[in-house]
């Protein structure tokens, strides 16, 4: 009842107290009802039928939570028109999540009946306004544009920006409409911005760039090394499966720049310096080998490069990690003789580690420590990037829309792979590979890119430099923007198509550890939104193809006769055997729930051990930017904030970013907290709010990612990349800060709270 | 190329269309969206066109009172079928278990009417004529609803009884209420469920039937006891939910 509300006006007034007195005249009519003859038992039958048959109006259908790549599985219940509740599915359904789900995967589905959601699309008018459209109209221009851009500059001036949002069917799809429709091979994704480099890493190592381990082996290990990751906050159902490792007794070291909250769970945590994590990795496997701490059974059988990391690490001494990176010599020892006292060790990071000039390097020293302490490919034993977006595993890298790789990572160089997807999808591509993500924004500066097909994600606020991306976007001969809102991005756009959820469409997801989960529709698609395959069969189909997909199940089937990896993975079996974890190559075959326990994914069936030096982050502290500012999630939010803005309850717990800030250092620039900071890079400036804590160390500061009154990607730089995955330089931008005289203000309006990172 | 424009024409959004809430401009706003129902509904009756027309009348020449009043009869309780959450619902679900009597034949023919798609014409009419209803009105309009006639007169009948029994709004409220939960066959042979459920425990006990119940209401001792088992029924009905 809306008795607390504020008392409107007029006839919506009358409304109000037409409902209330509606509702306390129904109470007061059931309770005389109730009152005169009814035994309580009776009641509760009563009770148990009204429920019963409530529950029966009710639609409660499984799916997989389109949050983080976790891969929660929960039951849905809705009138179909709004999600009136979630709740884990039995846990013979939820292998990963158990019990469990976060406070976004439980509460946050707001945004799904956002007013600001669109329903149609949108196209300019004569005065450069946004008008509404029919999808005819919409799509008619779309074709145009593309066209023009293909005619005049050639296929290769057309880029696509695939999203890990959207399904791993429909990703197929625009891997194939880049290729085969748009003739270029210029497709990426937000994987780019995060797991890249963990990709790049670890293919080259170990040969699939991915999690060896299932979520069960965090049950199974004695010790769980974790680094650069905020589990708690960025995957708080990981994050809970670490905390009940520990207490069950399992061992857990953490290594980060910041005492995030499951530091606090750990055995041992150490504060470094960001952008220096090559070193301190080397030194731990410099101590291990030089001490005989190593498996040799291991490294002998199942390794090949071992002399050449021994050589690369023997550099990094103790007290030459302590001077780069600041961890104690003492604790680089525990580690090492943690990690070779445990029999099984799980290596867990995320982006602390890969969005680094060279987060390529950190990954492969990650793997070279798991592999010569013999901690891959047996039970409680692996590797595991926590990876971000929901289907970025599957939509993002398996599906393939990237510019070096078809679905099931088969390269684009490769003439025999190219040969079969050109007969398959009857074209032409080249065998050079396209731009990506990160490389567009700089190619269209360059002339190489005039046309920009974005689904499904936000790179106004999300590319590293964030003034630069604007430009970008703004200079564009011909954008299209294909998304549930008019964010950052869209409103550069010439036409605008709108999508639908994750709620509102059928087909599969891949989580962080390749399992591959059934996504069914649980709400009806949003006014004339149309699904990502709908809108890109229509778009096809305009540009002489003959796409003729009934339904995301056929998508599978052709995907899946492509991609060996996939080759068992059916709607069908999904659906009756839960997830299924790829390599899975064909029906009979039970799906790989651990890699490598036999032979590595490499010619030899040996893990390449690369021998990694010393590396610094492209944007080092400076006497004019004396500190560090690193960048992460906050808890309550989910990256640009589309999905997780429109719900109130989460934004009274947060509702603007912030920058936390040492209380040595906030002492020494008489900041205190809650005060209004300037942060000032070389390419930008932000003013945010201070909250002052021990979590973050004296050269460091840390601030979120989530809004973009405050997008602190106006502080990175679009041009400090990983050499080979092309990863942005998100952890580790040299700032300087300063106290903002006077009322500056740096909160949203109608903020009602203090902002805080954590609970 | 394209300037950055974040506004989007409100109809390409999920937004609801505004509209305005005050005075004649909200009546005509509301007309225009609900016209056609009051149109279908006209089809039945010469009075509910006069009703209509006399509404009109009212609004051309309204001031605040008598748009307020306008306002309750014609428009707002075919809204509030709408806008009764479902809070009512589960109360109003117990309440039918208590009605072997006069209160299931009520709902028979509540059933039947919004069945019929008449339910909102049947608010309307009732809605509009509270004030003024007297036995030849309720008469007369129940014999100018075409094949409806005779089951309209009953339910008339009950809802005059219960005007003077001073719980027409009671009623009214209730009817409102039930038209928000769209009753189907599956939701009326849910309740017959209940109202079954509740012969049992009925056989040894005196019924009390409808109006005996809404006597008990004006016992304060059977109040007080009360809300101590509602709140278990509502605590209950939200667990298993």
């Amino acid at each position: 009842m809306s008795s607390n509300n504020e008392r409107k006006e007029g006839v919506a007034g009358f409304m109000q107290r037409a409902k209330e007195q509606a509702n306390r005249n129904v109470e007061h009519f059931a309770e005389g009802m109730a009152a005169g003859s009814m035994p309580e038992g009776k009641l509760f039958d009563i009770a148990q039928q009204i429920s019963d048959k409530r529950l029966g109006e009710l639609t409660v259908d499984s799916t997989t939570c389109g949050y983080c790549a976790v891969g929660c599985r929960f039951d849905v219940y809705t009138d179909g028109e709004e999600v009136l509740a979630t709740r884990a599915t039995d846990p013979e359904e939820s292998p990963v999540n158990d019990i469990s789900t976060c406070v976004k995967g439980k509460f946050s589905y707001s945004f799904a009946n956002s007013e600001e959601r669109l329903t149609d699309p949108l196209v300019r008018d004569e005065n450069g306004e946004w008008r509404e459209a029919t999808w005819d109209e919409a799509l008619s221009r779309v074709v145009e544009g593309f066209q023009d851009i293909i005619d005049e500059y050639g296929n290769e001036a057309m880029s696509v920006i695939a999203s890990s949002k959207a399904t791993n069917e429909e990703n197929y799809l625009m891997g194939k409409f880049a290729r085969q429709v748009l003739g270029t091979n210029t497709v990426d994704n937000c994987n780019r911005l995060c797991h890249s480099s963990t990709v790049a890493g670890l293919a080259k190592t170990y040969g699939y760039g991915a999690a060896s381990i299932s979520v069960k082996d965090f049950e199974e290990a004695d010790l769980i090394f974790l680094t650069g990751s905020n589990t708690t906050e960025a995957h708080p159902v990981l994050g809970t499966r670490v905390k009940q490792h520990v207490k069950e007794g399992g061992e857990l070291i953490v290594f980060d720049p910041r005492e995030t909250q499951i530091a606090e769970y750990a055995d041992q945590y150490t504060s470094i310096r960001p952008g220096y994590d090559t070193v301190w990795v080397n030194g731990v496997t410099r101590y291990i080998i030089e001490n005989d701490l190593y498996d040799e059974e291991f490294v002998e059988e199942r390794t090949d490069g071992f002399e050449e990391v021994k050589e690369a690490v023997s550099e990094f001494t103790l007290d030459y990690v302590e001077e780069v990176t600041g961890a104690p010599p003492e604790d680089i020892v525990s580690a090492a003789e943690a990690i070779a006292e445990a029999d099984r060790t799980v290596f867990g990071w995320t982006l602390g580690i890969t969005e680094h000039s060279h987060g390529t390097d950190n990954v492969a020293s990650l793997a070279n420590l798991a592999a010569i302490t013999g901690n891959v490919g047996k039970p409680g034993t692996g590797v595991s990037p926590f990876r971000g977006q929901n289907n970025v595993q599957g939509g993002g890298g398996d599906m393939g829309p990237l510019p070096d790789n078809f679905p099931g990572y088969q390269k684009v160089a490769d003439d025999e792979v190219r040969a079969k997807f050109e007969e398959a999808w009857d074209c032409e591509i080249p065998a050079e590979r396209g731009y990506y993500t990160t490389e567009m924004f700089n190619a269209f500066d360059d002339g190489d890119l005039e046309g920009m097909f974005c689904i499904g994600e936000n790179p106004s606020l999300s590319e590293p430099g964030k003034k630069h991306a604007d430009e970008v976007l703004a200079d564009m001969e011909f954008l299209v923007v294909q998304d549930l809102f008019m964010n950052e991005t869209a409103k550069y756009a010439d036409v605008v198509l709108p999508a639908v959820s994750f709620l509102e469409k059928e087909g599969t997801f891949a989580n962080t550890d390749r399992r591959v989960q059934k996504v069914n529709q649980v709400l009806e698609k949003k006014g004339n939104a149309k699904a990502d395959w709908e809108i890109l069969q229509a778009l096809a189909n305009r540009m002489g193809r003959e796409w003729d997909y009934a339904d995301t199940n056929e998508i599978n089937e052709e995907m899946r006769s492509l991609t060996p990896i996939y080759g068992g993975i059916s709607h069908e079996r999904v659906e009756e055997e839960g997830g299924i974890q790829w390599p899975c190559w064909d029906e009979d075959h039970p799906g790989t729930e651990r890699l490598y326990t036999e032979e590595f994914n490499t010619e030899n069936g040996k893990a390449n051990l690369t021998p990694v030096g010393y590396a610094e982050p492209m944007s080092p502290q400076t006497e004019e930017f004396p500190l560090t500012l690193t960048t992460g999630r906050v808890l309550y939010q989910y990256h640009t904030g589309t999905m997780t803005h429109p719900e109130e309850g989460i934004m009274k717990y947060n509702d603007r970013d912030f920058v936390e800030i040492n209380p040595d250092t906030a002492a020494s620039y008489g900041i205190e907290d809650g005060d209004p900071v300037r942060i000032e890079s070389d390419k930008g400036e932000i003013v945010v709010t201070a909250q002052v804590t021990e979590r973050i160390g004296e050269e460091a500061v840390f601030a979120p990612i989530h809004f973009a009154e405050t997008a602190v990607n106006t502080l990175t730089d679009s041009e400090r990349l990983d050499p080979e995955a092309k990863t942005p330089e998100f952890k580790a931008t040299a700032v300087r800060i300063s106290p903002v005289e006077g009322k500056q203000s740096t909160s949203r309006p109608g903020s009602v709270e203090p902002a805080r990172g954590d609970d | 190329m394209a300037q950055p424009v974040r506004e989007v024409p409100e109809s390409a959004t999920n937004r609801e269309p505004e509209r305005p809430q005050e005075g004649r401009e909200a009546l005509e706003s509301v007309l225009e969206e609900y016209g056609g129902d009051y149109a279908d509904a006209a089809e039945y009756t010469d009075e509910l066109e006069n009703v209509l027309e006399t509404a009109i009348l009212v609004i051309s020449s309204a001031d605040d009172e008598e748009v307020d009043y306008v306002t309750d009869s014609m428009v707002t309780l075919v809204k509030a079928g709408d806008a009764i959450s479902t809070e009512g619902t589960v109360a109003l679900a117990e309440s039918f278990g208590e009605n072997s009597e006069g209160f299931a034949d009520l709902l028979d023919e509540l059933v039947r009417l919004e069945q019929d798609g008449h339910l909102t014409m049947f608010l309307d009419l009732a809605g509009t004529l509270a004030e003024p209803l007297d036995e030849d009105d309720a008469e007369r309009l129940a014999n100018t609803v075409g094949e409806n006639a005779e089951s309209l007169a009953d339910v008339l009948d009950d809802l005059m009884e219960l005007k003077q029994a001073g719980q027409l709004d009671a009623l009214l409220d209730l009817a409102a209420t039930f038209s928000a939960l769209e009753a189907d066959e599956t939701t009326a042979n849910a309740l017959n469920d209940v109202l079954g459920a509740v012969g049992e425990a009925e056989e040894e006990s005196e019924p009390m039937g409808l109006f005996g119940a809404l006597g008990a209401l004006r016992s304060s001792e059977a109040r007080a006891g009360l809300g101590y088992v509602v709140e278990i029924l509502k605590g209950l009905g939200r667990r298993n939910t």
